[in-house]
């Protein structure tokens, strides 16, 4: 097998999501009511061809030996220093994740082909969950940070719109648009840190480290090492839902059962880990970084911990859970257990993935679970009970329930200032605005400002 | 506060009454686990039909009638026919009425064309962009017939100039002129009165909606409050009660940051020092919200109802404790009350003080006191809009709408036929179009079978009156014409309660309306086979922990396994696990000694036990049956059915239950008569009685001889998978036995056969499917995991004939029909029928009009799309992440239902059905409102009477399609929607060959 016909395998592994988007986009364009089967074929057979596209190439390197398969599909664009460069890698940390993308969406499409039957948005459906698989494998094939920011910033885009699938409820709407201001304020994290990169090292295309897969060039002095890295952490918080900005998370399983599986469960949220592994280089380089990494993880895991034991529906339950893990694989990486990280990512990834899907077994879980007892339940939590003070309990309970008031800071504290400084800048600019015109705008001051939005009512 | 003088007191009592009253609109759904279909308008029954739905719909929200797109595509599909039309609108009209006519058109032919037609209707903002867009006058209406759009045409080119276009768009605009110009001065609709809640007051005043405060925080509490185990830390101090529980957490300093919660925790502690009760707290934030004593009922009543599903929940574990399916909570609808009220309070006061500007402070009673502002004149859009649309569809002379008095009256005629009328006027006809063909049919089945040759029977077979036993019963006589059904409701008279084996919670097998009179339990015969790490509970709740969720997680590639097999092969992963999950059982259901029954050490263990009775001590129900008792059980249950001779060698007893996974609803699919779960011990208990020499003792001293040759086989009809599993057979005879044999072969092939006629209704299934492939397919979607459908259940309901098997025999009712077995001769006066009717009636119209007002509206009254579905503290469903409890079932379960109310046909006279109705008040009344059909089919002169009004009246048949086919496959092949009922000749060829 020539190098060539490799690099064609990795093609295989990244494009035909992509090629499901676009049918599936074209076909959504046109209107109509393509048929669920058609639909549901091309976005379960684009999963499967890239799963056995990973597989091979696996193989292919396994019994090569080789460590990167590399495909370069030209350059975007090329100014001065600064060059643009397309290009696939494949290595020992992005066929894991494609295999493992690839095989849970297989699986995941599957599940949603009679899931979904008869649903109005099964086109949006799989288009969407094709646009997610295909950002994935972008941002996991990608031969550069820069490169991979698309993926990145789709993955984001596709998890937005599938939360707010219902979009005819508020709730989903409210939700999404929540998790898309998360991902919006981190991935400016990502954008940063590559303009960074290239301002200091002039590329994001690194080179191998002490790692078999290839991680971000470290900047030669210490302070750029440090922001590049801390901006690198900042992009992963929102997307891996850690604290503090968590609270997206569980009120993101607004849509179908299966994409809040392959989403929140497995795929999506260990992202973060994801970038943080291609850029162990620069962990490894400050261990500022690497500290706060596990710091982070940590504390994430205790916040997790705490809240999910009081949460009271499954998926909310099941969400904190991953909010758990995923800390403790930040901290696994922090302190440099990179492929254990790795094992566990997929580990939990396969694990959730399976349990969100059947969440609406719950209720008879448990009375399976008492049959095989052969008794009550035991009831849960006493080491609570018996060993704090009752004041303590109460708090510790009551912070617990309210998400230990991380959402109340935030809003509170930096959300709320926001608003109303951005109100008080509209109320300058419209001043500003009648000053120059002369008269004052159509603006009822009477009225309050939800009425005045309806410009159809104001002409009768 | 713990002394309250007597105007306290008064405004307590005032307060109670408030809450009672409001409490009866909660919807009254148990915990998934014991899902019971009932009416979700069981308050309104009091009221006829159409008045229940309709303030039904005001005072919810809901829509009151299917959409009229619906009654659209069953005009164009004959559903409803013009002949229906006409004589629904003949009866609601007065001749008078009738006869008005404006500009040629005849007020019945209008009323006509507007139903037939149902041209859309559009809103305010629709009518504006046709306007802005410049459509409204381009073309006539697109339903405008050939016809008339000459006459049209011809009339434009003589009034206006220019090409026939501009002149139809001339004629066109001068119409909605001259139409605008009259409704000016015409009233406009009356305005749907407002609500009184501060919250809806400020949302309309501020654009701000304070429920987006308060409703996730108060899900997130009473959700909490009520959890029976997700969580793993419980509530502390919960038997104290909700108030209490809420009072201690959050009187606590060092809270929320969250501004609308500033004062909660000093508002909490008050009320701690002065010991405040539930009720006090209720009064306090009431006053707080300035909600006058006079007001506090409907106050209290929309603010339950805003949040109507945690309401709802609290009421059903108030009421019935023993629904709770794992942990009794003392829930009280007054401590919800308090709670919510007190955090209302909070929110819509802190909506109103952040919408104050500095300069003009406002007193909320001076907001309160302000009159709603008028409406602002202006033309009624939407309605000139429907006038003028059907100005061009009614054959109307558009040169009479000169005058405006003409124009006036013709926008009345299009007000006073608004949509609700239209839905109600609409609804009558296609109900009237059901019934019509449904006696038509059985009429000339009738004439029919008297030409067909009884077949011999060669063993019976009693199932459920479930109306998907409709179809397994024809299919099982099409194909061994030797067997002839009979049923029963499926729980065949035995309520018991009863412990399968290895349960520790009983399950009352029985209609929710009875109490079990008798424990019955099941025991393993073969020690307990199951495998596995324990019970598997410890695996789930530690992949949820921190630490044992690390190991369980970093070792998570296993979950892989089950993954792809259960979700790529989920019949074959399923068929490898149940092959050691089902154990061998025995059912102890009699007492041997007849003192047995008074040994207290036989009543049922646990702190669980269940109790209907409200007396909280659970109580003591005897084990096993005395022989007498399971003579009166046989006697009773043959007795109704009209089986009481001529007994085959092989009398089949078939209960039956539903099987799915991955699905909360699953008692929803269960038998209505076991209360939502399986008919298969019934089956058991009752099929061993009968086989019992002491019992065909005593059954003998009372007329019912039972040969000793007769042998009575229970068994179970899975409606899901469609398969049939026969239990106890020992101890049966050689010409049993040999019945036995022929039976077993029969089952299997109407196995296939009803599989293969209920996968017409699955929309991804082929048509062209064969039965072998059918009977695979409806198995894998038992078990598979990504099935919302398992089986579409009661989706066809939508009748009940009570009678002979003679009527029905042979007669493609296409599983719309509850059969109950009947026999009039030796009923004369009614007294078996009354027990008859009892006992499948209540349950028969729960199923159906749960269905009928989930199809109607499936937001309000039903659960919404089951795909965002989040399972909450075990007791209920919420859309995706926090939303109300949903209560009734969900949109996948009642897509295909056509709402009808149940036609119910019994054969009797008018004469016995008139003196049990006057004997039950109850169904009385029902029927009286209309909530459900009740007809009388007179057998002998072949005849229907309708109960309409405290009257029986003769009903004449007109005549429908229907048709005659060798089996029932002919009928429905190649066909999704409705089909004819037909007749169908193999029930009875074979038996005459």
């Amino acid at each position: 097998m020539t190098q060539v016909q490799e690099a064609w395998l990795v093609l295989a592994a990244v494009a035909p999501p992509f090629f499901a988007v676009a049918v599936l986009a074209i076909r959504a364009w046109f209107g109509g009511h393509p048929s669920e089967v058609f639909i549901s074929k091309i976005g379960i057979w684009a999963f499967g061809v890239t799963f056995l596209a990973t597989l091979t190439l696996m193989g292919q390197m396994l019994v090569l030996g080789r460590h990167e398969v590399v495909l370069h599909l030209g350059e975007w664009f090329h100014i001065a220093h600064y060059h643009f460069p397309i290009r696939l890698v494949a290595d020992p940390l992005s066929i894991p994740f494609g295999l493992l993308t690839s095989g849970l969406l297989f699986v995941t499409g599957t599940f949603s082909r009679r899931y979904l039957h008869r649903e109005s948005g099964y086109l949006r459906f799989y288009l969407l969950l094709s646009l997610f698989g295909a950002a994935t494998l972008l941002l996991v094939f990608a031969g550069s940070l820069d490169f991979a920011f698309f993926g990145w910033e789709l993955v984001g885009l596709s998890s937005t719109l599938l939360i707010g699938f219902f979009h005819q409820r508020s709730g989903p709407v409210r939700h999404a648009f929540r998790a898309y201001v998360t991902y919006r304020v981190c991935d400016f994290g990502f954008l940063a840190a590559a303009v960074w990169l290239h301002h200091t090292v002039a590329t994001s295309t690194a080179s191998s480290g002490t790692l078999s897969w290839w991680t971000a060039e470290v900047p030669a002095h210490a302070h750029d090492t440090l922001i590049v890295g801390l901006l690198l952490l900042w992009a992963t918080l929102g997307k891996s839902g850690q604290v503090p900005f968590g609270g997206w998370l569980p009120r993101a399983m607004e849509g179908p059962t299966p994409s809040s599986a392959i989403f929140y469960g497995a795929i999506s949220v260990h992202l973060g880990p994801y970038l943080l592994l291609r850029s162990a280089s620069l962990l490894d380089a400050s261990h500022l970084v690497a500290g706060l990494v596990i710091f982070v993880g940590l504390v994430t895991a205790v916040h997790g911990t705490l809240v999910g034991r009081v949460q009271t529906d499954i998926k909310s339950r099941l969400a904190y859970a991953t909010m758990v893990q995923v800390g403790l694989i930040f901290a696994e990486i922090g302190s440099g257990l990179r492929y254990f990280a790795l094992i566990h990512i997929a580990g939990h990834a396969a694990l959730r993935c399976l349990q969100l899907l059947r969440s609406p077994s719950i209720v008879h879980d448990y009375f399976r679970f008492e049959r095989k007892l052969g008794a009550t339940l035991p009831r849960l939590g006493q080491h609570f009970e018996n060993h704090l003070p009752k004041a303590v309990q109460l708090w510790l309970y009551r912070g617990a329930l309210e998400r230990g008031f991380l959402d109340a800071i935030l809003i509170d504290r930096i959300v709320h200032p926001i608003i109303q400084l951005s109100r008080k800048i509209d109320a300058l600019d419209e001043r500003w605005a009648d000053f120059i015109v002369g008269s004052p705008g159509k603006k009822d001051p009477e009225m309050p400002p939800h009425k005045q939005l309806a410009p159809m009512e104001a002409k009768q | 506060m713990n002394t309250p003088n007597s105007n306290e007191a008064e405004r307590q009592s005032v307060l109670l009454s408030a809450i009672e009253r409001a409490a009866h609109y909660l919807p009254q759904q148990a915990p998934l686990h014991a899902f019971v279909h009932h009416n979700p308008l069981h308050s309104f029954e009091y009221l006829p039909f159409y008045e229940g739905v309709e303030k039904a719909a005001g005072l919810l929200g809901a829509r009151a009638y299917p959409t009229e797109e619906f009654f659209a595509r069953l005009i164009s599909q004959r559903s409803i026919t013009d002949e229906d039309l006409r004589a629904v609108l003949g009866e609601s009209m007065e001749d008078s009425e009738r006869a008005a006519a404006l500009g040629g058109v005849t007020y019945a032919e209008f009323a006509f064309k507007r139903l037939k037609i149902l041209p859309e209707t559009i809103d305010e903002n629709a009518v504006q962009f046709l306007q802005t867009e410049e459509r409204l006058f381009s073309d006539f209406h697109r339903d405008v017939s050939v016809d008339r759009r000459a006459e049209l045409s011809e009339l434009a080119r003589t009034r206006n100039p220019g090409t026939s276009e501009e002149a139809n768009r001339a004629l066109l605009e001068e119409l909605w002129n001259r139409l605008i110009d009259a409704s000016a001065t015409l009233r406009s609709r009356e305005a749907a009165p407002q609500t009184i809640r501060r919250r809806d007051l400020f949302l309309r005043e501020y654009g701000v909606d304070a429920d987006a405060l308060l409703h996730p925080f108060l899900i997130r509490l009473a959700a909490a409050y009520l959890d029976q185990g997700i969580s793993y830390w419980t509530m502390p101090d919960r038997e104290r009660g909700f108030y209490h529980c809420f009072v201690a957490l959050y009187r606590q300093p060092f809270g929320s940051p969250e501004r609308w919660l500033a004062d909660l925790s000093d508002v909490l502690s008050r009320q701690h020092a002065e010991k405040f009760s539930a009720q006090d707290a209720c009064l306090f934030a009431l006053q707080k919200l300035q909600v006058p004593e006079a007001q506090w009922s409907q106050y209290i009543e929309e603010s339950l109802l805003s949040l109507r599903g945690f309401a709802g929940m609290f009421r059903q574990l108030e009421v019935l404790p023993e629904k709770a399916p794992l942990e009794r909570i003392p829930a009280q609808l007054m401590d919800y009350l308090a709670v919510s009220l007190t955090l209302e309070a909070e929110a819509a006061l802190y909506v109103f003080r952040e919408n104050q500007r500095e300069s003009s402070k406002l007193e909320l009673g001076h907001l309160l006191s302000r009159r709603p502002a008028l409406a602002t004149g202006g033309a009624d859009l939407p309605l000139v809009y429907e006038a003028y649309v059907m100005a061009q569809l009614a054959d109307l002379r558009l040169d009479s709408l000169g005058g405006k008095d003409v124009c006036e009256e013709w926008l009345r005629w299009n007000r006073g036929l608004d949509a609700r009328l239209r839905g109600r006027l609409l609804h009558q006809a296609f109900e009237r179009n059901h019934i019509e063909s449904l006696i038509f049919s059985i009429a000339e089945h009738q004439k029919w079978i008297a030409h067909q040759k009884q077949p011999k029977t060669e063993y019976q077979a009693i199932f459920c009156i479930d109306d998907r036993e409709e179809s397994y019963r024809r299919h099982l006589e099409e194909v061994d014409p030797g067997a002839c059904t009979y049923s029963f409701p499926g729980f065949f008279g035995v309520a018991m309660r009863y412990y399968a084996a290895g349960d520790i919670r009983p399950r009352d097998l029985c209609p929710v309306v009875l109490r079990p009179t008798h424990v019955v339990r099941e025991t393993a015969e073969e020690g307990d086979s199951s495998w596995g790490f324990g019970s598997g509970y410890h695996l789930h709740v530690g992949t949820t922990t921190l630490l044992r969720g690390f190991l369980l997680s970093a070792l998570g590639l296993i979950s892989v396994v089950p993954l792809v097999l259960a979700v790529l092969f989920p019949r074959w992963f399923h068929f490898k696990k149940k092959s050691r999950d089902q154990p061998k059982t025995r059912i102890k259901f009699a007492c041997e000694m007849s003192d047995d029954r008074h040994n207290p050490g036989s009543d049922e263990p646990g702190p669980h036990s269940p109790n209907r009775g409200d007396s909280g001590k659970p109580d003591h129900l005897p084990e096993g049956y005395t022989p007498e008792e399971m003579s009166q059980l046989v006697e009773s249950m043959l007795t109704q059915m009209g089986l009481k001779r001529d007994f085959a060698p092989l009398v089949l007893i078939i209960g039956h239950g539903s099987s799915s996974t991955n699905n909360p609803h699953l008692a929803a699919y269960g038998c209505g008569a076991t209360a939502g779960g399986c008919g298969g011990p019934n089956a058991r208990v009752i099929a061993q009685m009968a086989n019992r020499s002491d019992v065909r003792d005593l059954l003998a001293g009372r007329g019912i001889v039972i040969p000793e040759s007769t042998w009575f086989v229970p068994g179970m009809h899975d409606t899901c998978s469609d398969d049939v599993h026969l239990y106890e057979q020992d101890g049966i005879g050689e010409l049993a036995q040999k019945a036995l044999v022929s039976a077993k072969k029969a089952l299997e092939e109407a196995s296939r056969n009803n599989a293969h006629e209920r996968c017409r209704l699955f929309g991804e299934v082929s048509l062209q499917i064969a039965p072998e492939k059918a009977k695979s397919l409806v198995e894998s979607r038992s078990v598979d995991l990504s099935e919302a459908r398992p089986e579409y259940n009661h989706v066809k309901n939508s009748c009940c004939v009570v009678g002979r098997r003679e009527l029905t025999r042979g007669l493609f009712l296409d599983q719309r029909a509850f059969l109950t077995s009947y026999d009039p001769r030796g009923d004369d006066d009614g007294a078996i029928l009354r027990r008859v009717l009892l006992g499948s009636v209540p349950v028969g119209m729960g199923i159906n009009l749960e269905y009928f007002f989930g199809a109607v509206d499936n937001q309000v009254y039903g659960a919404g799309s089951k795909l965002p579905h989040n399972v909450s503290g075990l007791l209920g469903v919420m859309d995706g992440h926090s939303s109300d409890l949903r209560t009734g079932l969900y949109q996948q379960m009642t897509e295909l239902h056509e709402p009808t109310r149940l036609v119910t046909i019994v054969e009797s006279t008018p004469e016995t059905l008139r003196k049990i109705l006057e004997e039950e008040p109850r169904m009385k009344e029902l029927g009286t409102n209309g909530w459900f059909h009740l007809l009388c089919f007179d057998s002998q002169k072949n005849v229907f009477f309708r109960y309409e009004s405290g009257e029986f009246r003769l009903m004449s048949a007109q005549k429908k399609e229907d048709g005659t086919e060798p089996v029932s496959r002919n009928v429905y092949q190649g066909r999704r929607g409705r089909v004819p009922f037909s007749h169908i000749t193999a029930s009875f060829e074979a038996g005459a060959a």
